[in-house]
């Protein structure tokens, strides 16, 4: 069959108002789902939505494609056998793509990470920007992008930075022997009770961690809402320290003592 | 023209207002107004707010709600344990924080424009850090007779505790969701109400009421939208 026996005139009209249709429908819904992603921001993740967004597009795109071959009587099931053909081939050539959509698909609806949330992946620590079907794009802290497959997410040790609503800090602070550990941890405590983002409960603690060479190594722990985490414990080491050192309390320095038994002969020498 | 006052309630629009712990201020900046608040502690807000014209000002107390952490849970710990017998059920008097809203009123439309506090703030864990919640801390005692509150800083809460279980229960603090409270108030005093049902030592559900007696008092208006579709209830799952 010629191709110009297959488009007549009144075929590529046809063809040219499917197409026209195709646009004017694919522009209709993509504003719906804008409208839908504003109305529904605040009642449904900013993540669903785009999975809900990709869904409905790609949904509509393959089903009027099909009524559109349909229409132009173009029978479907060659091309299904050959779809299985094609399929088959593809599945063995694709077995990373395929994988890795299976574990998009585990992402979006197990949920272990989502956009927005800090995160440590696979050696990678960041910001995950989006979850797509074939991999997760991250922002790491330095600003670089970054875009993992996501089989490799699935089958990495995640730690999700951002999950819990709070985090521990930690700090360890070396005093010196002579110095009041009761003291020290009195100036502590007093001055992390009048923080606003150190929770009341869990209580923060202040302990003796270690009587190392030169200091006693004193371990301070508190709570803060995760959101507040980072400036907190940037924000904070500093200041207790300049509390001790304000009340008196020493942070020391390695320090060595030596002995010489035998100053004479030493001298003789 | 200054509006020189300490307590709540609603005022004609004047450029100056000074209340003892705080003060703000409104200047008409061609379209639009500026506001710029200050308290005792130094606090500082400054905006503008895209009117040319007001009505009206309402100083009122809020939910202990914090801007930079809106959080709406309240835990609310006793400074001394409360022992309760068996099947009984016993009323009282807590004292809780409140921040104080600024609101404008233009034609009979009421809009927030600050909501600050007086009193330092603190938060609490409730439960583990992933499935528990983060809430405004507050230390109180259990007061069998109603409380002088302090204004613009607490407010008194009514409460209800019953322990349904069968053993004796020591309660020892209470955690509610804040974002169904409703708050009455009059010139000084804040008002609301709350039950506490204990089931077990684990478990115990917690609701805000409507107070009791609340004639004279004007309703706060809410800055907290009201939740469609969920329970005005708290469980308390991880103990009390």
């Amino acid at each position: 069959m010629k191709i110009a026996n297959i488009l007549t005139p009144e075929k590529i009209i046809e063809l040219t108002v499917v197409i026209v249709i195709f646009l004017i429908l694919l522009v209709l819904i993509n504003l719906v789902l804008k409208k839908l992603k504003i109305v529904l921001s605040d009642k449904i993740s900013f993540q669903t939505l785009l999975v809900f967004n990709r869904f409905v597009l790609w949904g509509f795109i393959v089903l009027y494609t099909i009524l559109a071959l349909t229409y132009f009587g173009v029978k479907l099931t060659g091309i299904l056998a050959l779809g299985g053909l094609v399929s088959i081939i593809i599945g063995f050539a694709a077995q990373k793509v395929v994988g890795n959509f299976i574990a998009g698909l585990f992402l979006i609806f197990e949920r272990p990470i989502k956009m927005g949330q800090s995160v440590l992946i696979n050696n990678f620590s960041g910001i995950v920007e989006e979850i797509r079907f074939l991999s997760t794009i991250m922002r790491t802290f330095q600003g670089e992008f970054v875009r993992i497959p996501n089989e490799l997410v699935f089958t990495s040790a995640i730690t999700n930075l951002t999950e819990n609503i709070a985090r521990r800090v930690d700090y360890i602070i070396g005093i010196r022997y002579s110095d009041d550990f009761e003291k020290a941890k009195e100036v502590v405590l007093k001055f992390l009770d009048l923080e606003q983002f150190v929770l009341a409960v869990p209580k923060p603690e202040v302990f003796v961690e270690e009587f190392a060479s030169s200091s006693v190594n004193v371990h301070i722990r508190f709570w803060v809402p995760t959101e507040k985490w980072y400036d907190m414990k940037n924000y904070l080491q500093d200041v207790i320290r300049n509390k001790l050192i304000n009340s008196g309390v020493q942070i020391p320095f390695p320090q060595m003592e030596v002995k010489i038994h035998n100053l004479d002969g030493f001298k003789e020498r | 023209m200054s509006v020189i006052s300490n307590h709540y309630g609603e005022y004609p629009f004047k450029n100056d207002y000074i209340f003892d712990k705080f003060k703000f201020t409104f200047t008409l900046d061609s379209q639009v107004f500026r506001y710029f608040r200050e308290t005792f502690h130094s606090q500082k807000k400054n905006l503008l707010i895209s009117l040319n014209n007001i009505d009206k000002i309402i100083v009122q107390p809020s939910e202990p709600l914090v801007s930079d952490l809106p959080k709406t849970h309240l835990m609310l710990e006793l400074s001394e344990p409360l022992v309760l017998p068996p099947d009984s059920e016993i009323r009282g008097f807590f004292d809780f924080p409140v921040s104080v809203a600024i609101l404008v009123i233009v034609n009979n439309k009421i809009t927030p424009i600050d909501l600050f506090q007086l009193l330092p703030y603190k938060f609490a864990l409730y439960g583990n850090s992933h499935n528990g919640v983060l809430c405004r801390y507050w230390k109180t005692s259990f007061y069998p007779v109603p409380i002088e509150p302090r204004i613009f800083e607490t407010g008194v809460l009514e409460i209800e505790i019953q322990n349904s279980s069968s053993s004796t229960i020591t309660l020892t603090r209470l955690v509610m969701d804040f974002a169904y409270i409703e708050l009455f108030y009059n010139w000084t005093v804040v008002k609301a109400k709350a039950r506490a049902r204990i089931q077990s030592e684990s478990l115990c559900e917690t609701q805000f009421l409507v107070p009791t007696d609340v004639h004279n008092f004007t309703k706060s208006y809410d800055l907290i939208p009201t939740k469609i579709l969920s329970s005005s209830k708290f469980i308390m799952l991880y103990g009390i």
